[in-house]
């Protein structure tokens, strides 16, 4: 709840205007950072390390050669992306069993590797009850999109932290194939999609997760068209506390001085042992799917013809042309 | 501590009871017959001086009948003298006039430069409102609250903001009141107007640490604005019109010399042209004020008044939202003399904040509410015991309620509501105080103790936290059980050693408590505020402050030097922690951490109040520091009101005695902040991210602060008072357009994957129009 009335806030807040600026700071020493998470459904999760840099410096980090286990099962070296260690592809956390991360690396180059730990419980999955998409208007037919992902599950009692992933099944055009998309996140727009029960212990929760629109960008440049018959699902993920509180902190970090809910930033929680910035965590999962449904004027009549073909009113008794 | 006190009943016993002779009596507007409330009664022959109380009523002693000549003066009145002769009780009042013209009103200082050579008080500013007009005023609103950010030692708390710091202190450490009120946000629209409509005020009147006995509850400052009583002899009106907010305000009598009245509104309307644009054709933005006064004299010896204030800010987005924050504050005083030497004033006061935040798409609801309200008495005596001493004593009692936050979300497709209720706090903050003014001869003294009493009050919940301040469980109290209470022993002195004719030298202790803490992260004036009384876990924040002042009147009086030093300790003071969570967080306990902190700073200012070109150039320097184990390794850091260097030129033309030309030009060093060392990338979620990585906070600071206002007021009659006065006033602020940082965020360019600084900024030249008047 408080991302929404955070959300509404900052919606209300003037405009202003910027400009670029030298601003100089000092160059702190490098650290190890490691980050990454399991979950309880199968698949490949990775593990990222690297290293900080000066804010202002190169943004290249070092490869660091390292050894990373969970629970003794090793992952392996993607030699494709620096600094990436991979699951097996079946890889599956079991609920409220422990799982420890171990890595392994000379960080400092003295020529002895250092050892990083960081151990943590799966947490138990947390059912979604229901999807709704809600319109985002208040007219009285409002047309199918935008809307929001509205999730209904309950909480149950004790801490819990939750987030939740987007996937829109979809086909380009009406002769294609149906794909599925993982809409992607960075810190600041995922973080809006994670929340704690810390006030809410208990209750029946219903959050909207995702803002759906007609065009939706599932990577930093990539977009989808979102019509009729394509799914939405929604995946409630309920995580493990400290990687939940990393990622908060690093949204934190990211919005800076943020006017309304600025938190001053600092030293990063962790639960990785040896001196490493970052974060091992877990979480589970729960997914609910609901089909996009037609209203007219939401989709342009080209619009529609090119996805569904010239017959298109038909399929959707418009009773039109 | 005893030293202290015993110092203090020491010299309470050498107060004398040998007066004989007494003149009294009352300073009234000779126009509108309103008593004029801090004018002075200054004694010729002995140097003595009285100040008019809340009621206009001044009281002298003699040890000999006289004659004695007495000249009463006020802030835009003539003079005005008479030879009286001391009896056992003589009546003396006085009628001045208003100046010759309206604007003669800024060369009066209602202070007075002889006087400030002999009150022993130290850091005190009173600003009249005709000096407040002259001021160049940023979109054209006359503001009182700005007006003081440019005296030595006040800081705004971020551009354009009505939220100030008190030499080094945090925003809430000042205590204001308005009519013995306390105003708990004193900001309209994020800070940038105050809530004070100038037409209504009196005087205004801030201390900036040597706060007196009689005053307390927070460590910094003390801003006492007094409004009008009300024109007892005609119906009159004052306004303004401009281009974004308009006022008016009316007074007069109801019943002949009895019962008089003024009310007085302002509205904002450069939000109501909004919807003249398509897509913000349902957004709204405004805000109000309303004052009004009752003053009623029930007979010479006693009077009433009562003062009321409401006002409101307004904020809906496209339909779907809107935000709401209300300041209401009202006050009744009953002020009894019981003799020519004895009188008490009671006020009973009330003050709400509150605000309101709510949401609605389609069947999704949100709504969020907080409140902080403040039942207040107040009892004080004043004794004038002889011609060297006036005793002050009384006692002060507050019941505060805080709702930190209630918020509800509703769904009505499932029927739902989601509801989160932060249990309400309670508390009762009480204090004796006495304080006496002893002047003999060249040396004044003022001194007193104040002990305050703080009560925590069930049905409660604290939290029991860890050496790390993370929660490990909770303690629950009763309903109605007093279950916590802090004590505090405040004393203060001030001395004064008037040593030649025109200079003097001054030295203050004061120690002062505060038991309300502003949970705050931001300081952009932000409408957010959530209180906290002090509990189990949040100690009150007590301030030790010593300082030094040097006053020279030189040429003539035409000019005054003044030096001052000071040195502040503080004990937990309070401060966030790292990454803290403040929005409606029932733990929110566990959040805080506090520490020790220190400021020490000197302040120069050479004024001057005669002639055609007035004003004052100032420098102040000032530093403001904790330590706090939790934060930055336990090492000294900046506070967020640590601004070293500050500047602050305020000069006033008036030519041919109807045109001003106003000029303010303020520098200050850039405010602490955080910014990040290094960087590490993320990319959890599919996207890679640069995440900046802060190893200290406020280890840096924003770019200089400066700018310069201009101002021109024409009076539209030319400087002859008429019937019907007006003027226009015509106000650039920050007319070489200094891009002040209020801002400033690390981040990547989208296009080159630099990292970057951007700095916001919200103003560039503002230029206003405003035309008032008055009849």
């Amino acid at each position: 709840m408080r991302k929404i009335l955070s959300l509404l806030l900052l919606a209300i807040f003037m405009a202003s205007c910027s400009e670029r600026i030298n601003f100089n700071v000092n160059d702190a020493a490098p650290q190890p950072v490691i980050t990454g998470y399991i979950c309880t459904v199968p698949g490949c999760y990775s593990i990222r390390i690297s290293s900080t840099s000066g804010y202002f410096g190169s943004s290249s980090t070092r490869d660091i050669a390292a050894v990373v286990d969970i629970n003794g099962i090793p992952l392996v070296k993607d030699d494709s992306i620096r600094g990436k260690y991979n699951t097996p592809d079946d890889f599956c956390a079991v609920e409220g069993e422990l799982y420890t991360l171990t890595v392994r690396m000379d960080f400092d180059g003295d020529g002895i590797n250092e050892t990083y730990t960081a151990s943590e419980v799966a947490p138990s999955t947390v059912p979604l009850q229901n999807l709704i998409l809600q319109p985002l208007s208040n007219d009285e037919n409002p047309h199918s999109l935008p809307a929001t992902s509205l999730i209904i599950f309950q909480d149950p009692v004790g801490p819990n932290n939750y987030g939740a992933h987007l996937y829109i099944t979809s086909a380009q055009d009406s002769s294609g194939e149906y794909r599925r998309y993982h809409m992607s996140n960075t810190l600041s727009d995922y973080v809006t999609n994670m929340f704690s029960n810390d006030v809410e212990d208990g209750s029946t929760i219903f959050y909207p997760a995702y803002f759906i629109t007609r065009r939706m960008l599932y990577t930093e440049t990539d977009t989808i068209d979102v019509f009729p018959f394509d799914t939405i699902e929604v995946e409630l993920n309920n995580h493990s506390y400290t990687y939940y509180e990393f990622i908060r902190q690093g949204q934190t970090a990211v919005s800076g001085e943020n006017p309304l809910f600025m938190s001053p930033a600092g030293t990063f929680i962790t639960n990785i042992e040896g001196g490493a910035i970052g974060a091992f965590g877990i979480y589970s999962c729960s997914t609910m799917r609901q089909p996009v449904t037609y209203t007219p004027d939401t989709w342009s009549d080209e619009k529609m013809e090119k996805r569904f073909g010239s017959k298109w009113r038909e399929m959707f008794n418009t009773g039109g042309e | 501590m005893r030293r202290g006190v015993f110092v203090i009943l020491s010299l309470l016993a050498t107060l004398s009871v040998s007066a004989q002779y007494t003149i009294c009596g009352y300073l009234f507007d000779a126009g509108t017959k309103e008593t004029l409330i801090s004018a002075y009664v200054r004694v010729a022959e002995t140097g003595q001086v009285a100040l008019t109380n809340a009621e206009g009523y001044y009281t002298l002693q003699f040890q000999a009948e006289g004659p004695f000549t007495l000249e009463a003066t006020y802030v835009g009145y003539e003079a005005s003298k008479a030879s009286v002769k001391a009896t056992k009780r003589t009546r003396q009042n006085f009628y001045l006039s208003e100046s010759g013209t309206q604007l003669s009103e800024v060369v009066v200082n209602s202070t007075g430069f002889t006087k400030s050579l002999e009150t022993p008080q130290m850091g005190v500013e009173k600003l009249s409102i005709g000096q407040i007009r002259k001021i160049p005023a940023f979109m054209g609103e006359v503001d009182v609250i700005k007006s003081f950010q440019l005296l030595p030692g006040v800081q705004s708390t971020s551009e354009g903001s009505s939220s100030f710091s008190v030499r080094g202190g945090a925003p809430d450490q000042n205590l204001i009141l308005l009519d013995g009120a306390t105003i708990y946000n004193a900001s309209h629209l994020m800070g940038f107007f105050s809530v004070f409509n100038n037409d209504i005020i009196d005087n205004a009147t801030l201390y900036k640490g040597d706060i007196p006995a009689t005053q307390g509850g927070r460590i910094s400052s003390l801003l006492e604005i007094d409004t009008k009583e009300g024109s007892n002899d005609a119906f009159s009106g004052r306004g303004g019109i401009g281009l974004i907010s308009s006022r008016l305000m009316l007074e007069g009598p109801l019943v002949k010399d009895r019962l008089t009245a003024w009310i007085s509104g302002r509205v904002f309307y450069a939000g109501m042209f909004l919807p003249l644009i398509e897509r913000l054709k349902k957004t709204r933005l405004t805000f109000y004020d309303v004052n009004a006064r009752l003053s009623a004299k029930l007979s010479d010896k006693h009077r009433l008044s009562f003062s009321g204030y409401a006002g409101q800010d307004y904020f809906a987005l496209s339909g779907t939202g809107n935000f709401n924050y209300a300041n209401q504050a009202m006050s009744l005083r009953w002020n009894a003399i019981v003799n020519d030497n004895f009188y008490i004033a009671t006020t009973v006061a009330n003050s709400w904040y509150q605000y309101t935040g709510s949401g609605a798409l389609s069947g999704l609801s949100a709504e969020w509410k907080s409140r902080i309200a403040d039942y207040g008495f107040r009892q004080e005596y004043t004794w004038n015991i002889d011609s060297h001493n006036k005793l002050k004593f009384g006692l002060s009692t507050s019941f505060k309620q805080i709702h930190t936050g209630d918020a509800s979300m509703f769904q009505s497709g499932i029927d739902n509501t989601l509801s989160i209720a932060i249990p309400m706090t309670q508390n009762l903050e009480s204090a004796f105080f006495v304080g006496n003014e002893q002047t003999y001869g060249p040396v004044s003294m003022n001194y007193g103790v104040r002990l305050s009493i703080y009560n925590n009050i069930g049905p409660q919940d604290e939290l029991l936290l860890d050496d790390d301040h993370n929660k490990i469980g909770v303690e629950s109290f009763g309903k109605g059980k007093f279950y916590n209470t802090y004590f505090n022993a405040e004393p203060r002195f001030s001395i004064s050693y008037n040593f030649v004719k025109s200079m003097s030298l001054k030295a203050s202790y004061s120690r002062s408590a505060q038991n309300l803490h502003l949970i705050q992260t931001t300081t952009a004036g932000s409408p957010l505020d959530v209180w906290r009384g002090s509990d189990k876990n949040l100690k009150p924040t007590t301030c030790n402050q010593w300082a030094l002042g040097y006053v020279w009147n030189f040429w003539d009086d035409r000019f005054q030097f003044s030096l001052e030093g000071y040195y502040k300790q503080l004990n937990n003071v309070v401060d966030f922690k790292d990454f803290a969570n403040v929005m409606l967080n029932a733990d929110i306990d566990a959040e805080i951490v506090s520490g020790k902190g220190r400021a020490y700073g000197v302040e120069v200012m050479l004024k001057k109040e005669v002639g055609s070109v007035t004003g004052w150039v100032s420098y102040a320097y000032s530093r403001s520091l904790q330590t706090i184990a939790q934060i930055n390794g336990g090492r000294e850091y900046s506070s967020f009101s640590d601004r070293p260097h500050s500047v602050n030129i305020v000069l006033n033309y008036n030519i041919a005695g109807w045109v001003d030309l106003g000029a303010t030009w303020v520098y200050a060093t850039g405010q602490p902040m955080s910014a990040p060392e290094s960087s590490y990338e993320f990319s959890d979620f599919g996207e890679t991210e640069v995440v900046p990585v802060y190893t200290g906070r406020n280890q840096y600071r924003k770019p200089d602060y400066h700018r310069l206002d201009l101002s021109v007021t024409f009076d539209l009659n030319k400087g002859v008072k008429k019937k019907y006065n007006h003027d226009i006033n015509i106000s650039f602020y920050n007319v070489y357009c200094r891009h002040n940082a209020w801002m400033i965020e690390f981040t990547t360019d989208p296009e080159t994957k630099e990292r970057v600084a951007d700095m916001t900024y919200l103003f560039s030249i503002v230029p206003s129009v405003t035309y008032n008047f008055s009849f």
